[in-house]
């Protein structure tokens, strides 16, 4: 059996008298891709943010290979990479700038080939000399995505990544999700999208 | 289905626009004419009454200085001083005038009647005077009251005053002029800083100590009327040659700095600076678009640096603005500041620094592309101040003649700077103060002056007259700069 990579236990969030998140428990092996369906407002973003650390839950934990999940420590963000909704980019870098200073900072080898190749898989290559500010949103969400496939990661988080991006770019999505199980990582994503609904996901974690 | 052909399209009135504008307007209007009038009786009343309160203050310091101000330097800052103040004004108004337009319009007029087969020049004339206005008041308020305060006679103020007020028209003009021609970018922003230019020269001036009093002409003479005259020329020649090229100014020129003025009134509501300086820089890449982009660089932390080295190389004005501020602790010196220097060269060095903290920034507002790091945000935070703290200690070392402390005013400067980024916006979810003008978040105030009291902070221990006040300096600073890169992101 693959190892568990994330395991949440009894994670719960309020906010004032609601209950978003009511004791969630679930936990995520390498090698697989499980995903969070739900309806608008069942707390799949918050679930995601908890898990991040992007949000502090009320109660219940999230730990990443053994480890609790901190976004401060060196260990969370080696392991994670994450696609939420707060994507920003520095505006005076370049796509390709952006890129690079992804792979540069994890020192992946090869960085300037690893680059180009995650831009051309992700359609970029063209805008490599483009400032974000210029790019479209659903451009943004790919560039969003390069940052977080040119590096190495255990466990990858998306958000709604079907969000802003066009037909041709979800059937991309797939694939790419489905060689990062084999090449032995987890995926997390809460999604709507039927292609990445139907046949994609190992688990289906429902919230709502 | 696409409507009938059309033989020709005629070309529309601006002035039967407008009148449709008005319109559509009639029954709508939120305010009743009794609220009209009370509210111009309160502003011009205000006016009036702060108006005479700060020409009383003017009148009164002008005479004080007058009595009090008799050395050689304090003269010379006397006399001059109105003169660089007022070309720092005109290079700031011309800055943010070419930032706009400086003919600008709303996102709506740009959509809805520049697209119409109107005359652009009629639509556009509203605004042109607008600016016009705002640049020559500015200019020629910022002459006067300083013109008061050096103790100038009433002729020479006023003459000296419309001189101020004429240059701010003829900038706007040929600000215009630009914006309607084909020009490159470079040019227009090169002129936009000839007054800076003309400021530079005087500051070395003063450092030199070739500028004397007496080499002011004090009363209204051939000299005085020359100058008004030629400026009268070359504003009345300058306006008429921009309003006829009005119609030459593109649409994408004019929208821009209408989109920027909603985006920067937003901020300016809630008084957070830091989201002013966001809207700024987003809007001046935004409009470069494209870049040469640099690769290669260190692995790990070091790729954040090497991009901030990029940053530098990409646009070397923001070193160039470091280095143009030299002259001012030289100038400082020569009039006499003697250990205020250092304060002041603090104050400099932080608001030169701010253009370099664009990293230090941006990985603090947005915690999502901090989470992408494989880093703590401490040594993300840390790496994105390597390269300013070495333009501020080359800084340190280039005024060292002026004021011996070159790391205390690196380090003083770089830690204002990164408090002044890093500054949380103010937070309408906590409990609000409530005031005259409404229920106003706790941290709302403090916003304006943050920077300057970490700047103040560091830089008055360099007033103690021996080694101590450097180090004490220096450990303010360290203690800030380490509050600031470990503290949580909001």
């Amino acid at each position: 059996m693959s190892k568990v990579v994330l395991e949440v236990a009894g994670l719960t969030k309020r906010y004032g008298d609601r209950t978003v998140l009511d004791a969630i428990s679930f936990t995520i092996p390498a090698d697989s891709i499980t995903a969070l369906a739900g309806p608008n407002g069942s707390g799949k973003s918050t679930l995601l943010r908890c898990i991040v650390g992007a949000e502090e839950p009320d109660s219940g934990t999230a730990t990443l290979l053994g480890q609790p999940i901190d976004e401060r420590s060196l260990h969370s963000r080696q392991h994670l990479a994450v696609v939420l909704d707060d994507l920003d980019f520095f505006p005076d870098l370049s796509v390709v700038e952006h890129v690079d200073l992804f792979a540069k900072a994890f020192a992946v080898p090869g960085a300037e080939e690893v680059v180009d190749d995650v831009l051309n898989e992700v359609g970029l290559i063209d805008q490599s000399g483009q400032l974000p500010g210029t790019l479209s949103s659903g451009q943004r969400r790919r560039l969003a995505l390069a940052g977080a496939l040119v590096r190495p990661f255990s466990l990858l988080i998306l958000d709604e990544p079907e969000q802003r991006l066009d037909a041709d770019g979800l059937v991309w999505l797939a694939g790419r999700l489905r060689r990062a199980r084999e090449d032995g990582a987890a995926v997390l994503m809460a999604t709507h999208a039927p292609v990445l609904l139907d046949g994609l996901p190992d688990d289906v974690v429902a919230l709502g | 289905m696409s409507g009938t052909p059309r033989a020709a399209v005629e070309e529309v009135d601006a002035r039967h626009l407008r009148r449709q504008i008005r319109q559509w307007r009639r029954g709508r209007a939120d305010a009743r004419l009794v609220d009209v009038i009370g509210d111009a009786y309160v502003a011009i009343f205000s006016t009036l009454i702060v108006g005479s309160m700060l020409g009383s203050v003017l009148v009164h310091t002008g005479a004080l200085t007058a009595r009090t101000c008799s050395g050689g330097p304090c003269q010379s800052a006397r006399f001059w001083g109105p003169w660089l103040i007022t070309l720092a004004v005109l290079t700031l108004v011309g800055v943010l005038a070419r930032m706009f337009g400086p003919v600008f319009v709303s996102s709506a007029t740009a959509s809805w009647l520049l697209s119409t087969p109107v005359r652009r020049r009629s639509l556009l004339l509203g605004p042109l005077a607008l600016i016009a206005t705002i640049c020559a008041s500015l200019a020629g308020a910022t002459a006067l009251s300083s013109l008061a305060v050096a103790g100038f006679g009433v002729a020479p103020t006023a003459a000296a005053t419309g001189a101020a007020l004429l240059a701010g028209l003829v900038l706007v003009a040929l600000w215009t002029v630009l914006q309607a021609s084909e020009a490159p970018r470079l040019v227009g922003s090169t002129l936009v800083w000839l007054p800076g230019l003309v400021l530079e020269a005087g500051l070395v001036l003063t450092w030199r100590g070739d500028l004397h009093p007496h080499a002011v002409p004090r009363d209204v003479d051939a000299v005085w009327l020359g100058v008004d005259g030629a400026l009268v020329v070359l504003a009345v020649a300058g306006i008429l040659l921009a309003v006829a090229r009005l119609d030459r100014v593109r649409n994408r020129d004019l929208a821009a700095g209408g989109q920027l003025g909603a985006a920067l009134s937003g901020a300016l509501a809630t008084l957070d600076l830091s989201l002013v300086y966001d809207v700024v820089i987003g809007q001046r890449w935004r409009r470069r678009g494209q870049v040469r982009s640099r690769r290669g660089g260190a692995h790990g932390l070091g790729a954040l640096i090497w991009l901030d080295a990029v940053r530098l190389w990409r646009s070397p004005s923001r070193l160039l603005l470091i280095i143009a501020t030299i002259p001012i602790a030289y100038a400082a010196r020569a009039l006499d500041a003697g250990a205020g220097t250092a304060v002041i060269s603090v104050v400099v060095g932080f608001l030169a620094a701010l253009p370099l903290m664009v990293g230090l920034r941006v990985l603090t507002r947005t915690p999502g592309l901090a989470r992408m790091l494989p880093f703590t945000a401490a040594q993300a935070r840390a790496a994105t101040l390597v390269v300013p703290c070495g333009c501020l200690l080359i800084y340190g070392i280039l005024i060292i003649s002026a004021t011996p402390h070159p790391i205390p005013i690196a380090l003083g400067a770089l830690a204002a700077a990164a408090r002044w980024v890093t500054g949380r916006p103010p937070d309408y979810g906590r409990p609000l103060v409530s005031t005259p003008a409404g229920a106003v978040p706790a941290n709302l105030y403090g916003s304006a002056l943050r920077g300057f009291d970490v700047a103040l902070l560091t830089g008055l221990p360099l007033l103690i007259p021996n080694a101590n006040g450097d180090a004490i300096s220096v450990a303010i600073s360290a203690v800030v700069l380490l509050v600031l890169v470990n503290r949580k992101s909001a």
